[in-house]
C-alpha cells in the first residue's frame, strides 16, 4: 500500500478525507495537527455502554424499590499516524500505536478499504473467471 | 512393446508431478505461515493482494494443488495398471485398465492448459512480490522477516515453473493415450 504525501496542502486534505470516510464507524480521527514539515492525526477509539438495574428491599411495612439506568463511555486515543508532506511512499507515514489489538484491526480495515479505492482507480485487475477456477478446482 | 514404454514414461511423468505439485503445496503452506506471521495489519492486505493478482485465495491454491496431487496419483495409479496387465500379457485388463486410464486423464487434459496459464499468473506474481514487500515500512516487517521472504521466493518460482512445465508435459504425453 503506498500513499504518496506530497508538499500539498490540497493532497493533505485529500487524504485526510479519505481517511475520516474510512475510519466512520470503525475509529475516529482527531483533528490534525500541522507542524513544520509533518501532520499528525490521532486516531481515538470511542465506547458506549448502557446498563440497568433494580431491586427491593427494607423491612416489613416499609419496603423500597428502587431502579436504576446508566450510560458510560470511553474515548480513549489508540495511536497516532505522522505524515510526512516531503517523503512521497510509504517512508513518509508513520503510525504510532498505543493499543495493539484494536489498532491493527482498525488499520486492516483502513488499509482494505484504501486498497479498494486504489484498485476502483487503477482499473480492473485481470480476473480469473468462474468457468476456469471451476476446472482448476475440479481438475 | 511400445504400450509398455508408454505406460513406464507416464509413471515416471506422474510421480514427478505429484512431487512437483507436493514441492509447490510446501511453497503455498510457507508463504500461507509467512503471512500469519505479519502485524494484524498487513496480513489482510497481503491476503487480498495474493487473491486479486492470482484470482485465488491461499485456500483456493491449496485445494487446486491437493486436486491436481490427487489427479496425478489416479493417473499413476492406471499406468501402473496397464504396466501390470501388459507384462501379464492379459489383453483384458490392459483393456480395463487403459479404459481407467482414459477416465483418469481426461480431466487433467481438459484443464492441463489453464492450470499451466494459472501457474504462470502465479510465477508472474512472484517475481513481482519482492518490490512489493520493500514498500512494506519497516514498521510492519523487520529486516530479517523481510529478507527470509525474499530470500525465499526464487525457490517458490522454481516451482511453480517446474509444475507449469509437468502440466505441459502431462498433457502431451496423455492426449494421444485418451485419443488412441
Amino acid at each position: 500500500m503506498v500513499i504518496y504525501v506530497e508538499d500539498s496542502n490540497a493532497t493533505i486534505r485529500e487524504v485526510l478525507a479519505n481517511l475520516q470516510s474510512i475510519f466512520s464507524g470503525v475509529e475516529s480521527l482527531g483533528t490534525a495537527v500541522e507542524f513544520g514539515d509533518k501532520v499528525a492525526v490521532p486516531i481515538y477509539q470511542f465506547n458506549f455502554g448502557t446498563g440497568g438495574g433494580g431491586g427491593d428491599g427494607g423491612r416489613e411495612g416499609r419496603t423500597n424499590s428502587a431502579v436504576a439506568f446508566g450510560l458510560g463511555g470511553t474515548i480513549g486515543p489508540v495511536a497516532i499516524v505522522i505524515l510526512e508532506k516531503d517523503v512521497p511512499g510509504p517512508g513518509g507515514i508513520h503510525i504510532h500505536e498505543f493499543k495493539s489489538n484494536k489498532l491493527g484491526e482498525a488499520l486492516a480495515e483502513l488499509m482494505l478499504r484504501l486498497w479498494d479505492m486504489v484498485e476502483s482507480q487503477m482499473g480492473g485487475r485481470t480476473k480469473l473467471s468462474a468457468e476456469k477456477k471451476e476446472k482448476l478446482m475440479n481438475i | 512393446m511400445q504400450q509398455k514404454e508408454e505406460a513406464e514414461h507416464l509413471i515416471k511423468t506422474c510421480e514427478t508431478g505429484k512431487d512437483s505439485v507436493a514441492a509447490f503445496s510446501r511453497s503455498i503452506d510457507d508463504f500461507s505461515a509467512a503471512v500469519e506471521d505479519l502485524p494484524a495489519i498487513a496480513r489482510p492486505i497481503v491476503r487480498r493482494d495474493l487473491s486479486a493478482n492470482t484470482g485465488m485465495s491461499v485456500d483456493e491454491w491449496k485445494a487446486f494443488l491437493e486436486r491436481l496431487g490427487e489427479r496425478y496419483s489416479a493417473i499413476h495409479d492406471a499406468a501402473r495398471r496397464i504396466a501390470e496387465a501388459l507384462d501379464e500379457a492379459n489383453n483384458g485388463k490392459v483393456a480395463e485398465a487403459t479404459a481407467a486410464l482414459k477416465d483418469a486423464a481426461a480431466p487433467l487434459i481438459e484443464s492441463a492448459d489453464v492450470a499451466a496459464e494459472q501457474m504462470q499468473t502465479m510465477e508472474t506474481y512472484l517475481e513481482g512480490l519482492p518490490a512489493k514487500i520493500n514498500l512494506i515500512p519497516d514498521m510492519f516487517m523487520k529486516a530479517d522477516v523481510r529478507d527470509g521472504v525474499i530470500g525465499s521466493l526464487p525457490g517458490y518460482i522454481e516451482r511453480a515453473q517446474a509444475l507449469k512445465k509437468l502440466l505441459n508435459e502431462a498433457k502431451d504425453v496423455l492426449s494421444p493415450i485418451v485419443a488412441g
